[in-house]
């Protein structure tokens, strides 16, 4: 007898449909999965068998055939268990076609034919949508996390039985509620732009940073508070929309990073990868690819401490997804694309010993050193960060004693505020370009001029120039200037210290 | 010394053969420019000294290297290489030959100079090879000072305290001399290739070492003694208690020149060797001034009025009046907010009016250096 299931496999950020059919036929008694199936797919047989046989049901000496439908595409993970199991009993009589007919069913088993969760499940319930199913079947622990979708009934289930019990009607579970939305961060886990003290200018570049989208490079002496800096940063930045919570979750879900029993994420991730990351890590990979550190910082922020000790292969691939705010990873099997729109903050020491400009540490490097050092900033890395600025020591007694810093929610609400300005003024002319500043809104002529000036005293490039007047565009939506101005280009100029060169003929 | 004028009955001071003279006793190890006074003496010209030097070496210790060396020798190349890489060979017996230099105890006997040497007042600054920004923005400062008062700056061309006074002598249209520790057709160190090129076109490289000579350690020490020759006074900007400096220091006493010393700060240990020298009676240099007035160089002009900083940034000048401060620190001090301090910073940087140093700090370009 033939029976059949509809379930997904993930392929990237996506959840492919796949059709489980299970033919159970006269002869030597065996179990065989084809259809492209990878090693935990494989090993479903025994999960399958036993879960089965504990749940009160019992798998007859027969030829069982379970094919993945469609054939050419790699079928990865143990969330087939649970289609698999369920058209097996359709197949073998002990559950009508009827009752799994247009649902969807993902989840793995356990030997007891307990149901587990599973990765990829809000993708799981977009395709559900998409396919017009009555309804998902997944693990209870993955209930609020589909339910978040919003898009069709999720039935969250504890045991294969209880899958058996509602589909037939004989027991019923009602469609898991959307969970809360915008839960309150966890206070533990909550950190504060007031925790900065002192150090004015470091903050204000971190605000137009956030306010324009842009990249940052913090330098500083070891100690002086770069990364409390940086993780700051996703506090200042507009909290977000439904649409950016969704393919956070979705990422974080297809990586398996979501606890369970989570709905939506609303927190802007943070990631700081360590510099002995490789390129795999960073932009994803595996043969079904998995997304990386960019992916798990879309919509958040990737902070590289230590820029200069990263492998420079693995400085160079984060160019493209810089750019393009996503990346594309291609294997055998096909090509899959990763979002990747992160805020980059990165961090390094001014020089190997860490204390150029220290005033009360004297540096122990020699110019050729420094130089060398300097040097490992790859070009076209440097040229895709936007705002690069000094983090001096400051005095203990400001550590100690000195005044709490303005607030997260202070910054956030002038940030949101520039974003806005920013959104509108996108929405009225024509789209930036994103490489074309006069795309920009307007400019004043005092501000080109004083560009120019600045370009002349300290040897400019081109894409110096046009990187300041990103910052300055940032500064004016700030200060909510319909124009950009001459101090918003001037003030511009002081995140930009590695355009100054280093002490000439030293 | 007896070789003020070239010797009288000799052939004259520029012609070949007494250059070729120069040379090759210039050349012989271990001989110094007293020797090579009494041959010259004795023979009547250097050319004669030369072809008949066994001579002159008479029971000499070392005689048998020294016939070795002087018949391996090929003074005539040296001086046809020097002068096909654009070069001046000048010797002792030369009256082109620096006076200054000639005047000390222990003159080389022989320049190769790319560009020209002349009489004209000149003042050394030396320091460090790893100066810090401090030191680099006063050397530089007081260089460009000393050159618009018509002052020849001489260094040694090394990293550091003497690339910034060659570059900014340079950038002020002033004369500078770089005295070399190698040929003056080798380029070291090799990043100041270009520097060497542009003091060589509008000053001088000056070397007694032949060209293609590699540098050597021992070579920096005795280049040392040309550095304080050939100028009235030494200023010592930053530098270790163990300082190459301190080696032109002991020569410029030698030779009887001025020295003066830059104070430094009291974190940093290249101030040593800059305060020692205060300690022990040195001249203190804060500004160019200071260094014409001791030497009787100074002109008496004012200086350059600074163009107008304007109101509304002019606030920010004065609590930099008492040196570097880091922008959060003005921040801080000012009560203005960053984006303000920032703005105004980049505004009073580009008119020339501060300049930023490493670690985010901030100082106020000297009242004679703001022309722009």
């Amino acid at each position: 007898m033939l029976a059949t299931v509809l379930s997904v496999t993930i392929v990237g950020l996506e959840a492919v449909p796949v059709s489980v059919e299970v033919d159970v036929a006269a002869g030597l008694p065996s179990f065989s999965i084809v259809g492209l199936p990878d090693a935990a797919v494989q090993e479903a047989r025994e999960r399958v068998r036993a879960a089965i046989r504990n749940s009160g049901f019992d798998i007859p000496p027969r030829r069982i055939v379970v094919n993945l439908a469609p054939g050419d595409r790699r079928k990865e993970g143990p969330a087939l268990d649970l289609p698999i199991a369920l058209a097996i009993l359709v197949a073998t009589a002990q559950l009508p076609q009827p009752s799994v007919q247009g649902y969807l069913a993902v989840g793995e088993l356990a030997l007891d034919g307990t149901l587990r969760p599973v990765p990829g499940v809000l993708a799981a319930a977009h395709a559900a949508r998409r396919l017009g199913v009555r309804g998902l079947l997944v693990a209870e622990a993955n209930a609020a996390e589909g339910a978040a979708a919003e898009e069709v009934p999720i039935h969250g289930l504890s045991t294969l039985r209880a899958v058996v019990d509602h589909v037939t009607g004989r027991r019923p579970v009602a469609p898991a509620g959307s969970p809360v939305s915008g839960a309150p961060p966890e206070p533990e886990a909550y950190v504060d732009l007031a925790d900065v003290r002192g150090q004015p200018i470091a903050r204000r570049a971190l605000e137009v940073a956030a306010a324009g989208g842009l990249n940052l490079l913090l330098i500083g002496p070891p100690g002086t508070g770069k990364t409390m800096l940086a993780r700051r940063l996703p506090t200042i930045l507009p909290p977000l929309s439904r649409k950016e919570a969704v393919e956070v979750t979705t990422i974080y879900s297809v990586a398996g990073r979501l606890a369970p029993r989570s709905g939506l994420m609303w927190e802007r991730p943070f990631r700081a990868p360590h510099h002995t990351a490789s390129a795999a890590a960073m932009v994803g990979g595996g043969s079904g690819p998995r997304p990386g550190e960019i992916t798990l910082a879309h919509a958040g922020v990737l902070f590289l401490d230590e820029l200069l000790e990263f492998r420079v292969d693995v400085l160079d691939v984060l160019r493209q997804p810089i750019e393009d705010g996503a990346v594309v990873i291609v294997r055998a099997g096909g090509a899959v694309r990763f979002p990747a729109r992160f805020a980059l903050i990165a961090a390094m020491n001014p020089c190997p010993c860490g204390y150029r400009g220290d005033p009360r540490r004297e540096c122990v490097c020699s110019p050729a050193h420094v130089q060398r050092y300097l040097a490992r900033l790859s070009g076209p890395l440097l040229d895709r960060i936007d705002l690069h600025v000094e983090v001096p020591r400051p005095p203990t007694d400001e550590l100690l004693a000195g005044p709490l810093g303005e607030s997260s929610l202070h910054v956030r609400a002038r940030v949101s505020a520039a974003r806005q300005r920013a959104a509108q003024r996108a929405a009225a002319g024509p789209m930036p370009t994103g490489r074309r500043w006069r795309g920009w809104g307007p400019i004043d002529d005092a501000a080109l001029s004083f560009l120019r000036a600045a370009a002349d005293h300290l040897a400019l490039g081109g894409r110096a120039a046009e990187r300041i007047l990103r910052v300055g565009r940032a500064i004016a939506d700030l200060e909510a200037s319909e124009n950009t101005r001459a101090e918003h280009i001037a003030e511009a100029l002081q995140y930009r210290v590695l355009d100054r060169a280093p002490t000439r003929s030293s | 010394m007896n070789f003020g004028t070239p010797p009288p009955e000799g052939p004259g001071p520029s012609s070949d053969d007494e250059v070729v003279g120069w040379v090759g006793l210039s050349l012989l190890p271990g001989v110094g420019p007293r020797t090579i006074a009494v041959w010259i003496d004795r023979a009547g010209s250097a050319g004669k000294a030369w072809r008949h030097l066994p001579v002159f070496l008479g029971m000499r210790a070392g005689r048998e290297e020294l016939l070795t060396a002087w018949r391996s020798l090929d003074p005539p190349a040296v001086v046809a290489d020097a002068r096909s890489k654009g070069m001046v060979v000048l010797t002792l017996g030369d009256p082109a030959y620096p006076a200054a230099l000639r005047a000390t105890p222990d003159p080389p006997p022989v320049l190769f100079v790319r560009g020209a040497v002349d009489d004209a007042p000149a003042v050394a600054i030396i320091g460090s090879r790893r100066a810090t920004p401090y030191g680099l923005a006063a050397a530089g400062d007081l260089a460009a000072d000393l050159v618009r008062a018509g002052v020849t700056v001489i260094s040694g061309l090394a990293r550091g305290i003497d690339g910034a006074a060659h570059q900014a002598a340079l950038d002020a249209g002033g004369r500078t001399i770089a005295v070399l520790g190698c040929g003056a057709d080798v380029r070291y160190p090799p990043e100041h290739g270009a520097l060497a090129e542009a003091i060589a076109a509008s000053g001088a490289l000056v070397t007694e070492f032949a060209p293609g000579t590699p540098p050597r350690r021992g070579h920096f020490p005795r280049r040392n003694r040309i550095i304080s020759g050939l100028a009235q006074g030494v200023v010592v900007v930053e530098g270790t208690e163990d300082s190459g400096a301190l080696v032109t220091v002991d020569y410029a006493l030698e030779q009887g020149r001025e020295v003066f010393a830059v104070p430094g700060s009291i974190f940093s240990r290249r101030s040593r060797a800059p305060h020692e020298l205060l300690r022990q009676g040195a001249r203190v240099v804060e500004r160019a001034e200071d260094v014409l007035h001791e030497l009787g160089l100074a002109r008496g002009e004012p200086a350059v009025p600074a163009r107008d900083a304007g109101d509304d940034v002019a606030w920010l000048l004065t609590f930099l009046a008492e040196g570097p401060q880091s922008s959060d620190d003005l921040v801080a001090a000012s009560g203005r907010p960053a984006a303000e301090v920032a703005a105004v910073l980049s505004m009073l940087e580009i008119r020339g009016l501060i300049r930023t140093l490493p670690g985010q700090m901030v100082m106020r370009t000297p009242m004679n250096r703001r022309t722009r």
